[in-house]
């Protein structure tokens, strides 16, 4: 390391984040102990080489083993071994399970780019600015094929695998500019799939994060901040026509009624019976595959009717917003439509609708392919949260 | 021990006629030439080569093409290895570097490690070693030499018309969606060297079972036998689990069948459980030949017993069955489930054991030894050192918690290199050292081969060293351009490459140039015990001229014998008479 030093490269590399001061020790730990394995070793055949080098007129001796020998040579690489792994035990369950409450960044690669958004709406391209002494969830997916999302100062890497959310966290202690790599060969670009991470302190991310706001004024209580990422899937919601079969209302007349398909309401983090006996959690990549795939896991005593959401026609940005906005839909969340949301196409009981359309109604109508982005610009995001 | 001091009571009586094989005509001595009619020489022309179900010539057949296909391998690592020593690529355009990797992983690998010392060692010495005249199925084996050519061949073709950029992993949706390149035909040309792998692991087996002469006992048998036999069974029953993936991978890329893309409903993890299922033992079907051809060379040139013949045996088959249960720790941060990784990293602990015990067993036998230093041997010690840094790096990447930051770094491609170059190809410079006196009949330049070993470790060092550095300060693998501060970690690479390649070069060079100005090497010019030594060099035909009987454990150069009253290597006796240069 110290010869690293003299050739560009830091005597040790960053460590920007608890994590990394932990796993710096068991690296430290087991390095050690293989270094002096592998120095006993090395001693053992320099001094055999010099020792029992031919000599003129030497007899060698007839020595079959030991088994004394083989099982100390045996159980002493077992024990440290065991050790590795059980030190490692916490290391990778510490990386596994974000904090309860951390805002979560959605993180989508794509031939070769990172998109990061923010809960507050903010997105980034190959940037992502963090909040020192901030933990931050980071639920990473891939548009395309199978990135690796690494950030070596945090000593965190996690696979971006299409059709699937995988989650980690950092919380950055250290405020400075950190590289972000692509460490899954992804094709042509792979190696300008790169980015900076950016932890700031309080007060630069509060200035930062001032720059993307807009005068616009959230609407606190029964809707999504503007422009956060659920603000973003609320619109997807009713364009995408969700709303006509997943919501409150009960109403035996009524096609658009949530007498077809269950309430939203409450459902993230919640046991949900499937058919065929099982239950599972419904957490971000149960709703991410209902969507994509509805039949996969069907929730017992609903018709299996909802129809496949391919990525025509919602990205896995815009699913990651869907999803953002199912996550916030707490009991009685569902909005009422008002003029300040969207349009729901063919919804039911619409009240003040803004004019718009013909209801298409039963069965549960096709979603319009593609082009379904909200038409706010990046930069133009409320903030803050 | 208490027994083995017994044994060597009794033995020592009985031993003083005894040969290893007391019941074949005296062993011929060192100052006679070649025999007159010898493999090499009893019919000549192609077809006599082509048609020939010999197991030694086979041996022969895949020698050659096998070095070509590593100087394929090596051209394309030299090309990457210049690319890097500028942080935007200093020749080639991104796309061509993609292909140059994946030209050096996948010719190295699926046409050069795996075949290597099964095809040429493993032909060529199985029979001998246990004393037969022939591998069990003379025609299958060369049935599956021109399976393995077809594969290769064809292979080969995909690459240089069109090229392959996936990489040597295969990974989909990449390779089944994105990539424009010739996956199919690449993995076709996979497909059918697998075969071969197969029917040569079988025929082995088929060969240990049934073909052992009087007296070689399963406890008497060489170690490099046993190491073959567990590479065969691993080749056996984890290839067919390749072609699965690859056709797969053929079917989703031709038909659009959702298998492994999840934009038709399929799992990219699917491909890598099915992928890592063959692979990761695979890896295991590299080196296990290597260590094999270790024990034969240690003893010789220790002259001693291995130490712990059971262990080092036993080791053998552990990899091999351990090695099948620990494909998962390629796929830690693939998001394939927190306990299913946690136990693919315990096992992975428990198959590094079988290795850290066979480093301990060369270790000790050289205790007590009468060691001479001839090129195998410094091959071996070469073996021995980047070996212990190849297997306890590995530990850092079995290990859940460090895998995090390391995987898919240079400190990946660093403790590969050091196993597989360090260990593998070492062993195999080892072995071609070895034997090529017996498979000739010529001996080569000692100084040069030497010179060669100290240059290949040297350049090997400087290579892969500043990798783990690279590697853990997160430089990520398959990167044509990258940060500059990691420049200088490239450049040393780079010159160490550089250095390693004249040290390939070298024997390419002596090696041919002994055979024609080679002195003759007799039949046993390093005199060790082995039943492939007890035939002239190079071996008759049918390599015995009476069947052998076995009498001893193998490796008992501690016995006096024949050979061990005389001083020293025959090598070292007539080392004056003829240069070898």
């Amino acid at each position: 390391m110290l010869l690293a030093e003299g050739l560009g490269l830091p005597l040790w590399p960053e460590r920007a984040t608890d994590f990394a001061v932990h796993y710096d020790w068991l690296f430290i730990y087991v390095l050690a102990v293989t270094t002096a394995a592998g120095l006993l070793v090395y001693a053992g055949l320099i001094y055999f080489c010099f020792r029992f080098a031919k000599k003129p007129g030497g007899q060698q001796q007839r020595i079959l083993g030991s088994h004394k020998l083989e099982l100390i040579w045996t159980a002493i690489p077992a024990a440290f071994f065991l050790s590795f792994f059980v030190l490692s035990i916490p290391l990778f369950d510490e990386v596994s399970h974000p904090p309860a409450d951390a805002p979560e960044i959605f993180v989508v690669g794509k031939q070769w780019m990172w998109k990061m958004q923010h809960p507050n709406g903010v997105r980034e391209i190959n940037e992502l600015h963090l909040q020192q002494g901030t933990a931050v969830k980071v639920t990473v997916t891939s548009e395309d094929v199978i990135h690796n999302f690494g950030i070596p100062a945090f000593r965190n890497k996690i696979d971006a695998v299409p059709g699937r959310y995988v989650s980690t966290w950092y919380r950055p202690n250290k405020v400075g500019t950190y590289h972000i790599f692509c460490d899954q060969y992804c094709g042509q670009g792979h190696s300008q799939m790169v980015g900076r991470v950016h932890v700031m302190s309080t007060e630069d991310y509060t200035a930062w994060l001032e720059g993307h706001k807009t005068d616009k004024p959230g609407t606190p209580g029964d809707r999504p901040t503007d422009g956060t990422a659920a603000w973003h899937g609320q619109q997807l919601f009713f364009k995408l026509q969700c709303i006509n079969c997943h919501n409150n209302i009960y109403d035996a007349e009524s096609p658009n009624s949530s007498n077809r398909a269950p309430n939203l309401e409450g459902l993230y983090g919640s046991i949900v019976p499937v058919e065929g006996g099982r239950s599972v959690t419904a957490d971000t990549g149960y709703l991410r595959e209902s969507i994509r795939n509805p039949m996969a896991k069907v929730h017992s005593g609903w018709k299996p009717i909802m129809p496949a959401y391919t990525k025509a026609q919602v990205s896995e940005e815009e699913l990651g917003q869907v999803v953002a906005y199912i996550q916030y839909l707490k009991q009685g969340k569902l909005p009422k439509r008002t003029s300040q949301d969207a349009a729901p196409v063919g919804a039911p009981n619409v009240p003040d609708s803004l004019g718009e359309k013909t209801a298409p109604v039963v069965p549960p109508p096709d979603p319009k392919p593609a082009e379904p982005k909200p038409s706010a610009p990046v930069d133009s995001k409320k903030g803050g949260k | 021990m208490a027994t083995s001091t017994a044994a060597t009571e009794n033995l020592t009586e009985s031993v003083l006629e005894l040969d290893y094989t007391p019941q074949m005509a005296p062993p011929v001595t060192d100052l006679d030439g070649p025999p007159k009619v010898h493999y090499l020489n009893h019919s000549f022309g192609w077809l006599s080569w082509l048609l020939t179900v010999d197991h030694k010539r086979i041996g022969i057949l895949y020698l050659i093409p096998l070095t070509i296909f590593f100087m394929c391998g090596g051209i394309a690592a030299g090309l990457v290895r210049l690319n890097l020593i500028q942080p935007y690529g200093a020749i080639l355009e991104l796309d061509q570097y993609n292909k140059a990797f994946t030209a050096h992983g996948t010719i190295m690998l699926f046409l050069f490690l795996i075949p290597v010392i099964p095809g040429v060692l493993g032909n060529f010495f199985v029979p001998m070693m246990i004393g037969a005249k022939d591998m069990a199925f003379p025609k299958l084996n060369l049935a599956s030499w021109y399976v393995w050519m077809a594969g290769a061949m064809f292979f080969i073709a995909a690459l240089l018309f069109g090229g392959l950029d996936t990489g040597w992993t295969f990974y989909p949706p990449y390779s089944s969606k994105y990539s424009h390149t010739n996956v199919l035909a690449a993995g076709l040309g996979v497909f059918i060297t697998g075969f071969s792998s197969i029917l040569t692991g079988l025929n082995i087996i088929a060969t240990v079972h049934k073909m052992r002469a009087p007296g070689m006992t399963w406890g008497r048998l060489p170690l490099f036998v046993w190491a073959m036999y567990a590479t065969s069974i691993i080749q056996i029953l984890a290839t067919p689990v390749l072609a699965m993936a690859v056709c797969l991978l053929a079917t989703e890329r031709i038909f659009q069948v959702g298998i492994f893309d999840p934009t038709l409903g399929g799992d990219p993890l699917l491909f890598q459980h099915l992928f890592w299922y063959y692979s990761h033992p695979a890896v295991y079907i590299m080196i296990l030949p290597g260590m094999g051809v270790i024990n034969e060379v240690i003893t010789c040139f220790s002259r001693k017993n291995i130490f712990g013949y059971k262990a080092v045996a036993w080791s053998s088959v552990g990899i091999a069955v351990v090695g099948f249960l620990v494909w998962g720790h390629h796929m830690f941060l693939s998001g394939q489930g927190i306990y299913l990784g946690l136990v693919f990293s315990v096992l992975t602990m428990l198959v590094a054991i079988p290795s850290a015990v066979k480093v301990f067993n060369w270790t000790a036998t050289l205790y007590g030894g009468q060691i001479t230093y001839e090129a195998p041997m410094l091959f071996v010690i070469g073996f021995i050192v980047l070996f212990t840094i190849g297997g306890l790096t590995g530990l850092f990447l079995g290990i859940i918690g460090t895998d995090i930051h390391l995987h898919d770094t240079y400190f990946v491609i660093a403790h590969f290199h050091f196993t597989m170059v360090g260990g593998m190809m070492f062993a195999w410079q080892a072995g071609l050292h070895f034997y090529w006196p017996k498979m000739t009949g010529k001996m080569y330049s000692d100084f040069w081969s030497r010179m060669a070993a100290v240059i290949m470790l040297v350049g090997f060092s400087l290579t892969f060293l500043p990798q783990f550095i690279a590697g853990y300060h997160g430089l990520p693998r398959r990167y044509p351009y990258y940060p500059v501060e990691f420049q200088m970690m490239n450049i040393l690479s780079t010159a160490g490459a550089t250095i390693q390649g004249f040290g390939y070069l070298m024997p390419a060079v002596y090696l041919p140039l002994s055979l024609f100005f080679g002195r003759n090497a007799g039949a046993n010019p390093w005199r060790a015990t082995g039943l492939e030594w007890q035939t002239p060099s190079p071996p008759t035909p049918h390599n015995f001229e009476e069947l052998p009987i076995v009498t001893h454990a193998p490796y008992e150069y501690a016995l006096p014998s024949k050979y061990n009253l005389e001083s020293g290597h025959a090598y070292e006796v007539t080392k004056g008479e003829s240069g070898g240069h």
